[in-house]
C-alpha cells in the first residue's frame, strides 16, 4: 500500500487509511489532499480520498475519484478494494464481487479482501464461492479460530453432502486446542461450538456419535436447557424411549407449562404403547395433535389417565389442563372445559376466548361450550355460586361470563346477541375497557365499520397511556377509511410527531398495510401504492439487515442460530405481511393500467374545473410543503456538518402522495416485479395465481396466462375463482384471430395439446362447462355468482337469465344447537361482492337495488347495505336523540368529541351557582 | 396451611391519562352530569381524589416458619418496596396464618412485587413452594371518590367530597368505607378541619352511611336539583376538630 511512494508521503497514506478506520474523515481527507499536492496523478491516494467522501456523504465525487484511481493504477489491488467497498456502500453486492475478484487476482492472499469477499459472498449465497473463500482463508490464517469455524459453517450452508465435511473441520479444529480450553472468558463460544457440532452430526445421521459427544462434551456446554432437549431429541431417533421419556419428565419439571416438553411426553406414551416406528409414530402424534378427532377412543382415554396423573404432579401447570380440551370429546370434554374455565373466569383472564377459540374448529364442541357457560351464567346471577359450590363468587365473575359469551355468539355469527350479551357487561361494569374494544370488534364483524370505530376510540379514551389500544382503534378508524382521523391517533404514540417519517422508521408495517388498504378503496391509488411499496421496502431491508451478522455470528459463536437466520432469510418473502403488501401494489398497478391517469389535455376536457382547481391546490401545498422541508433540511445541514460531520438529516419525501408512483409508463412490468417475488415466495396461494391471471391477461402473454390458470385449477379446481379464469381464459383464446406468426402458431399449438388434458373442459363446450360448475356447487352463493358472470360474458345476452340465476340463491340457516337464535349462511363480505358485481358488471341496477334491500335484512347491521341499525342510518336519529348517551353506545362517526357526551345538561349550572 | 380467596383494594390517582375511567363511572352512578370544571377541580385536587380498584386474588400458605428465611436474610433489607420493609422489622418466626393475611391484605399493590422479590431471593429459599399467591388479577376499576379543596374566607381550607361511589355489583364489600377512610385521614393528617357534601333528601342509605362516620345534617337546601326529584338536599358536615371549626 503506499509502495511507491517517498517515505514521508508513504507515511501520510498510512494515515488516511487509518483514519478512515476510526471515521475521522476530515483528517484523512487532508492527508489525502497533502499527497495529491505532490503526486496528482497517484491512483490509490485518489482512491483513498473517493472512498473518505463516500462517508462524507459526497456519493458523486467520491465514484469520479474511485474510478479515476483505478484508471492511474489499474494494477494496484488497493484500488480495486476500494471499488469493491464502494459498491458495497452502495448495496450492490455483485458488482462488489467483481471488483474483490480484480482484486484478487492482483493480489491473491491479502486476507482482508478475502474475508471481505467471503461477506458478500454469504450475503448474495454465492455458496460455491464462499466455500472456496473460506478454505483459502483458513489456509493462509490457520491459528485464527474464526476461519475453521468460518470454513466449517461455509461447508455446512453448501450443501447436505459437504455436513460431514463440515463435522471434520471442527473437529480438526478442536484437534488444535489445549486439554484445558477454553479460558472461563470463552466457556460461552466454545459450548455453542459444541452444541452446533452436536446438530451437525444429527444432521447428517450419526445419532449415536452425536449422543457419544454429548455425553462426553457435558461439562463443557454451558446451556444445560439446550443440552437435554438435545439429549432427548437424539434419545428418542435412536429408539431409546425409556431414557427419553426420563428426560422429558425431568424437562417438563424444570417449566411445567412448556407444550413442546408435554407434547413429546405425549409422543412418548404413545409410542411405548403402540410400537410404531419411532420417527413415522412422531410425526402422527403432532399430526394428531393438530387435526384432532383422529383419536381412537381407546387411545383418547389413556391420554387423559396420562394427563391426569400429569396433573396431579404439576398442579400449576396450565397447559396440563388446556392439552386435554383438544382431543376429549362429549361428556369428558364438558367436565375438563368446566374445570378449567371456572377458575379463570373468577379469575378474570380476557384473553380466555382466544384461549379456547381453536375448539370451536371442532364439531360439537361449541355448543357444549355455549351450554356449560349458560348454565354458569343463570347459576351466577341467581344466587352468586357456580352450580354445586358454597362459595360465593366475586362480582366480577358475571362480568367475565358475559364477556366470553359476547366473544362466543360473535363468533358464531349471532351478533344481536352478542351485542346484547356486551351491553349487558358494560352495564354492569362500565369501567373495563376490553369490554369496549370485544363490542368494537363484534360491530366490525357484524358491517358497522364507523361505529366500530368510534368505540374502539372510546376504548382508546379510557387509557391514553395504552398503546395497544391505541393501534386498535387506528386499525378500526382505517378500516372506516377515516384515514386523517386514524394518523394523528397514531401520531400521539410517535416519538417525535413526525409521524409518517417515524411510523416507517419503525418498520410498522400493520399501519402501512391498512391505511394503504384504505386509500386503495378510496381510489388514491398513489398513497396507496406508497403505503405498499413501503413495506416491500421494509422486507428488503430485513434482507440487508443481515449482513452485519456475517461476521458478527462467527465471532460470537452463535452458530445454530446464525444457521436458523440464514435459513429463515432466505424464506422471507412468504410472510404474510409482504403478500398482502405485494398483491396490494399488483391491484394498483392493474387498476392504473385499466384506467390509465388523464394526460393533461383530457384533463382540461373532461374534468370540471372545480376537480382542476383542487388538484391545483393539493400540487401548491405539496410544493409548499417540499419547499419548507427543503428549507429545514439546509438549515439542518448546516448546524449539522460544523458538528464531526456526523448527521442527521431526515431524508425529505419528494413525492408525498405518490403522484410520481403513478406516472409509470409501464404500470404492468411494475406489476409482475413484484408477482415474480410472489410466484416464488408463495407459490401455493390462490391469490397469487389470481394476480398473475389478470397481469399476464393484460400482457397479452397467453402461455404465462395459461399457466397461471393451470395453477389455479392445481390448487382449488372448485373455487369459483378457479371457475371464472378458466373459462374467461378459454372464452378469450377463442375469440382471437387465428395466428400468423410462427410464434403465435406455437402458443397455439401448445394449447390445443393441453385442452383436453383439463378435465373441466374435456369435449364440452365452456358454457356446458359453465352449468355442469353450477350443478356441482348449486347451493353456493359465490359459486353462483362466478357462474352468473362467466354466463355473462359468454353470451351478453343472457343478461337476465345470469341476474336469475343470482337472485334465486337462497341463504340457509346453519344447523346448531344453540340455545339463541340462529345463523345464517351467507358471508357479509361475499354478499357485498355479489352487490358489486350485479351494480358494476352485470349493470343492473335494480337487481343490484333489489339485493341490497335483500341483504339489508340479513346484515341489519352493515353500513354498506344500509341496515336499519347501523349508524349509516341511525346517525339523524342519534342526532334527534337528546337523551344522554349511555356508556357504549356508539354515537356515530362524531366520535372525536365523544368527550362531549358529558356536557352539563342544566343541574351542574344550579352546582355552581350554589357554591360560591 | 391456610387459603382463601380475598377481595382486596388498591387505590390510584386520577391523572389526564385515565380521567375517562371517572367519567365512566359518574355517567353509571349518578343522575346528574359533570361538566369540565367538575374534573378539573378533582385533577387540581390530587391526594383527595382517587379511584378504586378491585383485585381478587387467592392465596395459599404452607409453612410459614419458613418463609421467614426469605424475609430474614439480609438481602431483604435493600431492596426498596413500599411497605414491604415493615415485614422484616416486626415479623417473628411464628406468626400466625392470620398475620399473613393481614400483611398481603394491606399491601395487595405490592403483591406482585412481592412475588419477583420472591424469586429474587430465590437462592436463599429452603423451598419455593412456601407461599403461593395464586393471581394478582385483573383489577377492575370500580369506585371512586373526588373532591375538591375550597378556600373559605380567612384561608382556611375546607373539603368538598363532590362524589363517592362505587358501582353497584360490588356494594357491601367495604370499598365506600376505604375510600371515605381515606380522605378522613388525609384530613386529619393535613388539619383540614372541615369536610363536607350534598346529599338529596332521599338518600337514606347515603345519609346513614356518612353518619356513621360522624357526618350530621347542618343545613338543609331547597331546590338544589334542577331535573331530578326530590329536587331538595342536605348538607353534611364533619368537623374533625371542633376547636378550629368554631373559627
Amino acid at each position: 500500500m503506499g509502495a511507491s511512494l517517498p517515505p514521508k508521503e508513504a507515511n501520510l497514506f498510512k494515515l488516511i487509511v487509518k483514519s478512515y478506520e476510526t471515521k475521522q474523515y476530515k483528517k484523512g481527507l487532508k492527508a489525502a489532499e497533502a499527497i495529491l499536492k505532490k503526486f496528482p496523478d497517484h491512483g490509490e491516494t485518489l482512491s483513498m480520498k473517493g472512498l473518505t467522501l463516500n462517508c462524507m456523504d459526497r456519493k458523486s465525487e467520491a465514484y469520479e475519484l474511485v474510478r479515476l484511481g483505478l484508471k492511474n493504477d489499474v494494477k494496484s489491488h488497493v484500488c480495486w478494494h476500494v471499488y469493491g467497498l464502494l459498491y458495497r456502500s452502495d448495496r450492490e453486492y455483485r458488482e462488489a464481487i467483481k471488483c474483490y475478484r480484480n482484486a484478487l487476482r492482483i493480489d491473491p492472499d491479502n486476507i482482508e479482501i478475502l474475508r471481505d469477499l467471503s461477506l458478500l459472498q454469504a450475503q448474495m449465497r454465492d455458496l460455491t464461492g464462499f466455500v472456496e473463500t473460506r478454505q483459502q482463508l483458513l489456509t493462509l490464517k490457520p491459528n485464527h479460530r474464526m476461519n475453521w469455524i468460518g470454513f466449517a459453517v461455509a461447508n455446512h450452508l453448501c450443501s447436505k453432502y459437504f455436513v460431514a465435511k463440515a463435522v471434520e473441520i471442527l473437529e480438526a479444529y478442536e484437534g488444535t486446542l489445549e486439554d484445558d480450553y477454553p479460558p472461563d472468558n470463552e466457556r460461552c463460544e466454545h459450548g455453542e461450538m459444541l452444541l452446533y457440532k452436536i446438530s451437525l452430526l444429527e444432521e447428517c445421521g450419526f445419532l449415536e456419535r452425536a449422543l457419544e459427544e454429548l455425553h462426553k462434551k457435558e461439562p463443557k456446554i454451558v446451556d444445560k436447557l439446550v443440552s437435554k432437549e438435545q439429549e432427548v431429541s437424539l434419545l428418542v431417533k435412536l429408539g431409546r424411549l425409556e431414557e427419553g421419556a426420563n428426560h422429558y419428565k425431568a424437562l417438563l419439571a424444570m417449566n411445567p407449562d412448556n407444550y413442546r416438553s408435554i407434547l413429546c411426553l405425549l409422543c412418548f406414551f404413545m409410542l411405548e404403547d403402540s410400537l410404531l416406528q419411532y420417527y413415522e409414530s412422531l410425526q402422527k402424534c403432532f399430526g394428531l395433535y393438530s387435526e384432532n378427532g383422529k383419536y381412537s377412543s381407546d387411545e383418547i382415554d389413556r391420554l387423559d389417565a396420562l394427563y391426569k396423573s400429569l396433573a396431579e404432579q404439576f398442579t400449576w401447570s396450565s397447559a396440563v389442563k388446556r392439552i386435554p380440551l383438544d382431543f376429549l370429546q362429549g361428556d369428558k370434554f364438558c367436565a375438563a372445559a368446566a374445570n378449567y374455565i371456572k377458575p379463570l373466569l373468577t379469575k378474570g383472564v380476557p384473553s380466555l376466548f382466544s384461549d379456547l377459540s381453536p375448539l370451536y374448529d371442532q364439531p360439537g364442541k361449541a355448543d357444549i361450550l355455549e351450554q356449560l357457560i349458560l348454565e354458569l351464567e343463570h347459576s351466577i346471577s341467581g344466587d352468586g355460586r357456580y352450580p354445586d359450590r358454597t362459595e360465593k363468587e366475586p362480582p366480577s365473575t358475571l362480568l367475565w361470563i358475559l364477556f366470553f359469551l359476547a366473544q362466543h355468539y360473535d363468533r358464531r355469527g349471532q351478533y344481536d346477541i352478542a351485542l346484547s350479551k356486551i351491553d349487558e357487561a358494560i352495564q354492569h361494569t362500565p369501567t373495563v375497557i376490553d369490554l369496549y374494544s370485544v363490542k368494537s370488534r363484534i360491530l366490525k364483524h357484524a358491517g358497522d365499520l364507523v361505529a366500530a370505530a368510534s368505540l374502539a376510540d372510546e376504548a382508546r379514551c379510557m387509557d391514553l397511556a395504552d398503546r395497544y389500544i391505541n393501534s386498535e382503534s387506528v386499525k378500526r378508524m382505517l378500516q372506516a377509511d377515516q384515514v386523517a382521523l386514524a394518523e394523528k391517533i397514531a401520531v400521539l404514540f410517535t416519538k417525535d410527531g413526525d409521524q409518517h417519517n417515524n411510523l416507517h422508521d419503525m418498520q410498522c408495517m400493520w399501519y402501512e398495510l391498512a391505511s394503504g388498504e384504505s386509500y386503495f378503496r378510496q381510489g388514491d391509488l398513489g398513497r396507496a401504492l406508497k403505503k405498499f411499496l413501503a413495506v416491500e421496502k421494509h422486507y428488503a431491508d430485513i434482507t440487508e439487515d443481515q449482513f452485519d451478522f456475517h461476521s458478527y455470528c462467527l465471532r460470537k459463536m452463535t452458530l445454530r442460530a446464525y444457521v436458523d437466520m440464514l435459513r429463515f432469510q432466505d424464506r422471507l418473502h412468504s410472510h404474510a405481511y409482504f403478500h398482502k403488501a405485494a398483491a396490494g401494489a399488483i391491484r394498483c398497478y392493474l387498476k392504473l393500467y385499466d384506467s390509465p391517469l388523464n394526460s393533461p389535455a383530457e384533463v382540461e376536457d373532461n374534468t370540471s374545473k372545480a376537480t382542476q382547481k383542487k388538484k391545483m391546490k393539493k400540487q401548491r401545498k405539496a410544493e409548499r410543503a417540499k419547499k419548507e422541508a427543503e428549507e429545514k433540511n439546509e438549515g439542518s445541514s448546516a448546524s449539522g456538518t460544523s458538528k464531526s460531520g456526523k448527521r442527521h438529516i431526515k431524508p425529505v419525501d419528494p413525492d408525498p402522495y405518490g403522484e410520481k408512483l403513478l406516472k409509470t409508463d409501464d404500470p404492468l412490468s411494475e406489476a409482475t416485479k413484484y408477482l415474480k417475488l410472489l410466484q416464488k415466495n408463495s407459490s401455493d396461494s390462490l391469490e397469487t395465481h389470481l394476480l398473475s391471471f389478470e397481469v399476464n391477461m393484460r400482457k397479452q402473454k397467453i402461455l404465462l396466462a395459461f399457466q397461471a390458470v393451470k395453477q389455479l385449477l392445481r390448487l382449488d379446481a372448485d373455487n369459483p375463482d378457479s371457475h371464472c379464469c378458466l373459462i374467461k381464459f378459454f372464452h378469450k383464446v377463442s375469440s382471437m384471430p387465428a395466428p400468423v406468426s410462427d410464434a403465435e402458431k406455437l402458443v397455439w399449438s401448445v394449447l390445443e395439446a393441453e385442452r383436453p388434458s383439463i378435465s373441466q373442459l374435456h369435449e364440452k363446450t365452456l358454457s356446458e362447462a359453465n352449468k355442469i360448475f353450477l350443478g356441482n356447487h348449486e347451493d353456493s352463493l359465490m359459486h353462483r355468482a362466478a357462474v352468473a358472470e362467466m354466463l355473462y360474458t359468454l353470451d351478453p345476452t343472457k343478461k337476465l337469465e345470469a341476474v336469475k340465476i343470482i337472485e334465486d340463491s337462497s341463504n340457509k340457516i346453519v344447523p346448531t344447537n344453540g340455545a339463541l337464535g340462529s345463523v345464517m349462511e351467507w358471508k357479509l363480505k361475499d354478499c357485498i361482492a355479489v352487490h358489486k358485481l350485479l351494480d358494476n358488471v352485470l349493470i343492473d341496477t335494480d337487481a343490484a337495488l333489489r339485493w341490497k334491500v335483500r341483504c339489508a335484512e340479513y346484515f341489519p347491521y352493515s353500513i354498506y347495505f344500509e341496515g336499519s341499525r347501523s349508524s349509516a342510518v341511525n346517525n339523524s336519529l342519534n342526532n334527534l336523540d337528546t337523551e344522554t348517551p349511555l356508556n357504549g353506545g356508539a354515537n356515530g362517526p362524531d366520535i372525536i368529541q365523544s368527550g362531549n357526551a358529558f356536557t352539563s345538561n342544566g343541574k351542574l349550572e344550579a352546582f355552581k351557582n350554589l357554591k360560591i | 396451611m391456610g387459603a382463601g380467596r380475598e377481595v382486596a383494594i388498591s387505590l390510584d390517582g386520577v391523572r389526564d391519562k385515565n380521567v375517562m375511567q371517572l367519567k365512566k363511572l359518574n355517567t353509571a352512578l349518578f343522575p346528574v352530569r359533570y361538566n369540565d370544571k367538575y374534573y378539573a377541580d378533582a385533577l387540581a385536587s390530587g391526594e383527595f381524589t382517587k379511584l378504586v380498584y378491585a383485585i381478587y386474588w387467592e392465596f395459599y400458605c404452607w409453612s410459614l416458619s419458613l418463609c421467614f428465611s426469605v424475609f430474614s436474610c439480609d438481602h431483604w433489607a435493600p431492596i426498596e418496596l413500599d411497605g414491604l420493609h415493615l415485614l422484616t422489622e416486626t415479623v417473628e418466626i411464628s406468626k400466625p396464618v392470620t398475620f399473613w393475611r393481614e400483611v398481603i391484605l394491606s399491601f395487595p399493590s405490592v403483591l406482585s412485587m412481592f412475588v419477583m422479590s420472591l424469586s429474587r431471593w430465590l437462592h436463599h429459599m429452603i423451598s419455593i413452594t412456601m407461599l403461593h399467591i395464586d393471581a394478582y388479577y385483573n383489577d377492575i376499576c370500580v369506585g371512586s371518590i373526588a373532591c375538591r379543596l375550597e378556600k373559605k374566607e380567612g384561608g382556611a381550607i375546607r373539603v368538598y367530597i363532590m362524589t363517592l361511589g362505587v358501582l353497584a355489583p360490588y356494594r357491601g364489600l367495604g370499598i365506600g368505607t376505604r375510600l371515605l377512610n381515606h380522605v378522613l385521614d388525609l384530613c386529619s393528617k393535613q388539619n383540614i378541619p372541615e369536610i363536607y357534601l350534598h346529599v338529596q333528601t332521599n338518600n337514606e342509605d347515603a345519609i346513614n352511611f356518612y353518619k356513621k362516620f360522624g357526618f350530621e345534617i347542618t343545613e338543609t337546601i331547597k331546590n338544589y336539583y334542577t331535573n331530578i326529584d326530590p329536587p331538595d338536599c342536605f348538607v353534611l358536615t364533619k368537623f374533625t376538630t371542633p376547636s378550629q371549626a368554631k373559627k
